[in-house]
């Protein structure tokens, strides 16, 4: 059988996990007015509680995304998976209606040549590979950053030649032309951090101690 | 939040983590901003320490994404990333020292004997807060961090911790009378 001390403090903890109904609150404030003795100890109760709730949050660390992202493990997608992402995978396409009208007078043109093209030898222009380029995208997220710019052997490691824009997201994006073969580079946020790619293909120890992203293009 | 927006949420979160699966590992960056702020303040309160807190808080995102394969698409993201933000705190305290000592609250109360510069910052109630809460037992300071900071009910603590209700109000009715003792003797040795 409880006592009387024991079922105020029951009561107490009640009233501050706001689980006490109306005539249980208004009991126990009659007791708490009451009683100097509980008055203090649910004063002190309530005010260790309103120190803790109300106690600042802390500002997350810098970089804080970018450096789990740089520890992820590898995670090997099967082949399988790989061909059926690529048969399966929901597209969202954006249309506007310069898009609209290319995609018809494309449509136009290849039916206005059809025949043509069945009645004639196919030509082809040849185009030395070694002029070919590649768009490569290149992203970076750091929805805290003001500026995001990647630096590499492309850009012979200019910190200003390629400018990523920033996405709604936090996604810093960048498309760059360039040539099949392997490059390394880093990205530069804010002008002073170097940060390497969290998703790059591979790394490479730059000599310095640090790890440069690694890319390399294919046709 | 309404039905209808944690519906949203979840479906989105569902979506990015199926992405994840399925070799889009730039997604988890979604996850990861999102909830970062939610780790690593939990980390911070359990642990006392900013370097601790953001050591276990990324850790917890790793393990994360290395159990996605585990990840059941009923359940929230957030208590999932909850229970192993709080597991992975734990297993540091236990690595370590569980609770600080009396004395340590002591040193960063005000006294005449200090500078009025030292006794200025001493005198932050963060600080008071911090060395109490860490003086707790972590099965107390854990449901006295999820109820009292991240406002969660106790049935969403129960799930997290896999603790019965009612052991979670013993457990949050001990740390609040511990706490309120240990500030009660703050305030009178200030």
């Amino acid at each position: 059988m409880k006592n009387d001390k024991e079922l105020n403090r029951a009561l107490i903890h009640k009233l501050l996990d706001n689980e006490a109904s109306s005539d249980e609150q208004r009991d126990m404030m009659a007791r708490v007015q009451a009683d100097p003795g509980l008055k203090e100890e649910y004063d002190c109760l309530a005010r260790a509680l309103r120190l803790v709730e109300t106690s600042e949050r802390m500002p997350v660390p810098a970089f804080f995304t970018a450096e789990v992202m740089r520890k992820l493990p590898l995670k090997k997608v099967s082949f399988g998976r790989r061909v059926w992402n690529f048969l399966f995978r929901g597209r969202a396409l954006k249309w506007n209606m310069a898009t609209a009208l290319a995609t018809v007078g494309l449509v136009a043109l290849v039916l206005s040549q059809a025949d043509r093209v069945r009645n004639s030898q196919v030509e082809t222009a040849v185009v030395s590979p070694s002029e070919q380029t590649v768009l490569v995208r290149m992203n970076f997220h750091a929805p805290e950053a003001r500026h995001v710019a990647v630096s590499g052997t492309f850009n012979k490691w200019k910190v200003d030649s390629n400018v990523l824009k920033k996405g709604d997201d936090g996604l810093w994006t960048i498309n760059i032309p360039l040539k099949p073969g392997a490059y390394t580079y880093m990205f530069v946020v804010d002008g002073k951090v170097w940060v390497a790619d969290p998703n790059a293909q591979a790394y490479d120890d730059d000599g310095f101690g640090q790890k440069n992203s690694v890319l390399r293009v294919n046709l | 939040m309404s039905n209808s927006t944690s519906n949203s949420t979840a479906t989105e979160e569902h979506e990015t983590i199926r992405r994840c699966l399925n070799g889009e590992p730039e997604q988890y960056a979604l996850l990861v901003d999102k909830y970062k702020a939610m780790a690593y303040n939990i980390a911070y309160r359990m642990l006392g320490d900013a370097d601790s807190a953001r050591d276990m808080a990324q850790e917890s995102f790793i393990s994360a994404y290395e159990g996605l394969e585990n990840y059941r698409y009923g359940a929230k993201f957030s208590s999932w990333l909850y229970r192993i933000v709080v597991n992975k705190c734990k297993d540091h305290l236990r690595a370590g020292r569980d609770t600080v000592q009396i004395d340590d609250i002591r040193d960063i109360i005000p006294d005449g004997a200090r500078s009025p510069e030292q006794a200025a910052s001493l005198r932050q109630t963060g600080d008071v807060i911090q060395k109490a809460l860490n003086s707790l037992p972590a099965e107390y300071r854990e449901v006295i961090v999820l109820k009292h900071l991240e406002e969660l009910d106790y049935h969403e603590i129960s799930d997290i911790l896999g603790v019965s209700v009612n052991t979670l109000k013993v457990r949050a009715h001990r740390g609040r009378e511990r706490l309120k003792e240990l500030l009660q003797e703050t305030r009178r040795m200030v």
